[in-house]
């Protein structure tokens, strides 16, 4: 670095050398002094822009998922509490069974933002028996619709490669498309957009953290896919919700079954659709394995109800699924389906 | 600024460079945009970064292949242009130039202490009239000589030698976000030393672009594509072109023959055409037209001194044969006793698919982050000094962080390569490593329900054994889905190269 005081422009300011010495002085010392701000203003920006991103990671604890609308509506005397529809066309039988509780509008009002929480979680064509049937998802989608909900998200996270490619390779997204209804994928253990949230009810998992569509919900529809799964024994709408948290890895790490039911106590469905169009019957929940048409749609507003109704398609009981029975144990609903006004369609 | 001191007029010839540079920065920054994911595939988002001359030399060096030689295209063109012509891609592309003339721009008149003073102008033309000027040596020459002598022995340093993947890796950083500290720095000299003390004395790619100039400036004017070019009988040797050139070229000023300038540092950048009061004095040609002459000042600066009459012609090339050579030499000294201390250090990592081996991966990849920011799931990041010099900033694949995607992705990171480091592989190639299963804390070996790891396999090479994983070494890729997800604290299931044991047993399963 060239610091000679002869520089240029005081060469031309200082003719007499006297005065050009003071010059040189004064000079010297604003050039200290503006380098000094210039630089301390560059430190300090760059100080408050590593605040600013830290300020915006932190975010606000929820303590409970917003009470859903239907909850505090009785159901209408007479009406059945789960519906069973069976037939080939799977999209009919989730309408016919929905119907038979009394329709969407009994669920979801108008002007509702109303969750649908998918098993999507698995880039397969619905033969494969991983994923939900996407004519059960669109046709949930367009019911919702018809009764005015205003938005309908359907969410999940994804478990095998891209989310957006797995919403298109299982079909889902498009159906959800077709339908009016907005698709939100997640990559699983992205836990970039989660809320914290606390879970008072929680025997095991006292805090998790879940994606912000399911806390701003007005509905939330559970639309399982009934399978086999080695961990748990069977995949079903309680299991389903491992979807709507980012932490796959606190629920697993805990007693699993417990988990689950904690999980449900903190997030709950106003209506579980659960889809066994065709149930896989090893090798889940990914597959793939051997699969059976059972052709057949569960719908009720009782979450245990209709997982327990769910078993018997697998030659099983809900004993033989202890998240279930948790549930039950939790007051989350009824284990024992035949104290339930079944509908068969 | 005029040499009446004073006012500071924007001629038309530095708008329209300034014009062309901000065009070129921000195609550079629109193209860095473009890598993030899903990037281009018609027209790829690297062609930017493979106009680098330098970068080409490395892969032909490190690879010794045509291929590379096709693929560096962009290069090859506008070295044979600077061969014809001056290093104008600095002073009228680079957008690392583009910036640290912004911040010379910025910079307040009262701190431009550093512009040459009257009266050692009037000595250095004196002395050049004699022939007695000394050559001043740049280090950039040495730099460059150093930074090739390592590409033969596989070391790639352009991170640091490329202007272009400097600006690429502060944009990523930029965009991340995170401090670009090497470009602030760079930055921050510029302010307050010079705005091109990086062009004029480091950059080892300017100074091959200023090596491969000074042949072309023997054919003259007629073949450059772009060159500054001096009437001695109009020139009132002001000095204004000197005190103005951002890179200290002295040659517009103590020349004294007509004809295109010699100066191995001329970027043709036109500061001097536009500062020239003298009309018609100094003119930017193209193949012997001339695009823009001095056109003189309202308020004609005086003579500082008589035109100079020196006959001899004076070259003014910033360094000697022998000088080059004998840079050459102490780099290769350097490069070997630097070669020596990295045998050890190579030992394979694990890295995103179609990673080129190792060593081949070390020397071709340009740190240029294009793939980490392609990368749709974020399982590629710059590696710290944690496995020492020479794979810093090398992007590897962190498989706990995100599973990678190849088979989604269409393998992204492999197509944004600029350096070939990559190479595409189709999914059912594709082979990063295999899981393996730590059977000591695996959740499912202590009989307890998880099996996270096979719901998350896509390739169906995780079975369960009753609640227990059991790894197919056939089907994993090593996309690392299973390493990503599972529960425990460290992961039960890690990717490892193949070939390489986790040696749970023995307390080990350190991945390298």
């Amino acid at each position: 670095m060239r610091l000679d005081p002869d520089s240029e422009f005081l060469f031309e300011k200082a003719s007499d050398p006297a005065r050009g010495a003071l010059l040189r002085e004064i000079e010297r010392r604003d050039f200290v002094k503006k380098a000094g701000r210039v630089t301390g203003g560059l430190i300090l920006a760059v100080y408050l822009g590593s605040l600013a991103s830290c300020v915006r990671k932190a975010a606000p604890v929820v303590k409970r998922v917003k009470p859903q609308t239907s909850a505090a509506v009785p159901p209408p005397a007479g009406q059945a509490d789960l519906a069973v529809a069976t037939g080939k066309d799977a999209g009919e039988i989730t309408r016919k069974a929905v119907d038979a509780l009394g329709g969407m509008g009994r669920f979801v009002r108008e002007g509702n933002v109303v969750v649908v929480k998918p098993n999507a979680s698995f880039p397969d064509p619905p033969i494969a028996g991983n994923s939900t049937n996407p004519e059960v998802v669109g046709q949930v989608v367009a019911m919702c619709r018809e009764a005015g909900a205003r938005r309908v998200i359907v969410m999940d996270h994804c478990l095998r490669g891209l989310p957006s490619a797995c919403f298109s390779a299982n079909g889902i997204g498009e159906a959800v498309k077709r339908n009016g209804g907005e698709v939100v994928a997640y990559g699983a253990g992205d836990n970039s957009h989660g809320v914290d949230a606390e879970i008072p009810a929680g025997v095991v998992l006292k805090r998790t953290n879940v994606y912000p569509e399911v806390l701003n919900a007005d509905v939330i529809i559970n639309v399982p896919k009934a399978k086999h799964h080695s961990g748990t024994g069977l995949s079903l709408g309680m299991k389903n919700f491992i979807g709507v948290t980012t932490q796959m890895s606190s629920i697993h790490n805990n007693d699993l079954h417990r988990a689950i039911a904690d999980l449900n106590t903190l997030v709950r469905a106003d209506l579980s659709v659960i889809d066994a169009s065709i149930i896989l019957l090893d090798n889940g929940p990914g597959g793939p394995g051997p699969t059976r048409a059972a052709d057949t749609v569960i719908v009720s507003t009782d979450i245990v109800a209709a997982d327990s109704y769910a078993c018997t398609l697998f030659g099983l009981t809900a004993e033989d699924v202890p998240y279930v029975v948790y549930g039950n144990r939790a007051g989350l609903g009824e284990v024992d389906f035949n104290k339930l006004k079944i509908a068969r369609v | 600024m005029s040499a009446a001191g004073g006012t500071r007029k924007r001629r038309g010839l530095s708008i329209t460079r300034r014009t062309v540079q901000a065009a070129f920065l921000a195609f550079f920054v629109v193209l860095a945009f473009k890598a993030a994911y899903p990037p281009l595939s018609t027209a790829p988002s690297n062609t930017f970064l493979r106009l680098d001359p330098l970068a080409g030399f490395f892969s032909l060096l490190a690879a010794r292949s045509a291929s590379v030689f096709i693929r560096y295209w962009p290069a090859w063109i506008l070295l044979g242009l600077t061969l014809l012509g001056s290093r104008f891609f600095c002073g009228w592309i680079c957008p690392l130039g583009t910036c640290f003339d912004a911040v010379g721009a910025i910079k307040p008149r009262a701190l431009k202490y550093y512009g040459p003073i009257r009266k050692k102008m009037k000595e250095r033309l004196a002395r050049s009239r004699e022939g007695t000027l000394p050559r001043r040596f740049r280090i950039k020459y040495v730099l460059l000589a150093v930074v090739l002598a390592l590409a033969l022995v596989g070391v790639n340093l352009l991170y640091f030698a490329s202007p272009l993947v400097v600006m690429n890796r502060s944009v990523y950083y930029v965009l991340l976000p995170q401090i670009p500290v090497l470009f602030l720095v760079l930055m921050l000299l510029a302010f307050f030393y010079r705005p091109r003390f990086w062009c004029e004395e480091i950059c080892p790619m300017g100074a091959l672009l200023a090596l491969f100039s000074m042949e072309g400036k023997r054919l003259g004017a007629r073949l450059s594509p772009l060159s500054v070019a001096k009437d001695t009988d109009a020139c009132i040797s002001c000095g204004a072109c000197y005190r103005e050139c951002p890179f200290g070229v002295d040659e517009p000023y103590t020349r004294s023959e007509s004809g295109a300038l010699r100066s191995a540092d001329c970027t043709s950048c036109g500061a001097c055409v536009s500062a020239c009061p003298a009309e018609g004095a100094l003119a930017l040609t193209s193949f012997g037209a001339k695009l823009s002459r001095s056109r003189g000042s309202s308020t004609p600066a005086k003579p500082g001194l008589p035109a100079p009459t020196a006959p001899e012609a004076h070259g003014g090339l910033t360094v000697t044969r022998r000088e080059f050579v004998g840079s050459l030499g102490l780099g290769a000294v350097l490069a070997a006793g630097y070669a020596v201390g990295l045998r050890e250090l190579s030992e394979p990592v694990l890295r995103m698919p179609g990673a080129q081996d190792e060593s081949r991966f070390l020397a071709e990849c340009n740190r240029c982050a294009e793939c980490t920011r392609t990368c749709p799931v974020g399982c590629i990041k710059p590696m710290g000094l944690e496995d020492g010099f020479q794979k810093l900033w090398t992007p590897r694949f962190y498989p706990r962080t995100a599973g990678c995607v190849f088979d989604e992705c269409n393998h992204a990171c492999a197509r944004v390569c600029p350096a070939g480091a990559i190479q595409y592989q189709k999914p059912d190639e594709v082979k990063i490593g295999i899981a393996h299963v730590n059977r000591r804390t695996c959740l499912g070996y202590q009989g307890r329900i998880c099996l996270v790891c096979m719901e998350r396999c896509r390739f169906d090479a995780i079975k369960a054994d009753g609640l227990r994983p059991i790894i197919d070494t056939e089907k994993c890729t090593g996309c690392g889905a299973c390493e990503q997800t599972c529960p425990t604290d460290p992961s039960s299931i890690v990717v490892f190269l193949a070939g390489e044991t986790p040696g749970w047993q023995s307390g080990g399963g350190r991945r390298r």
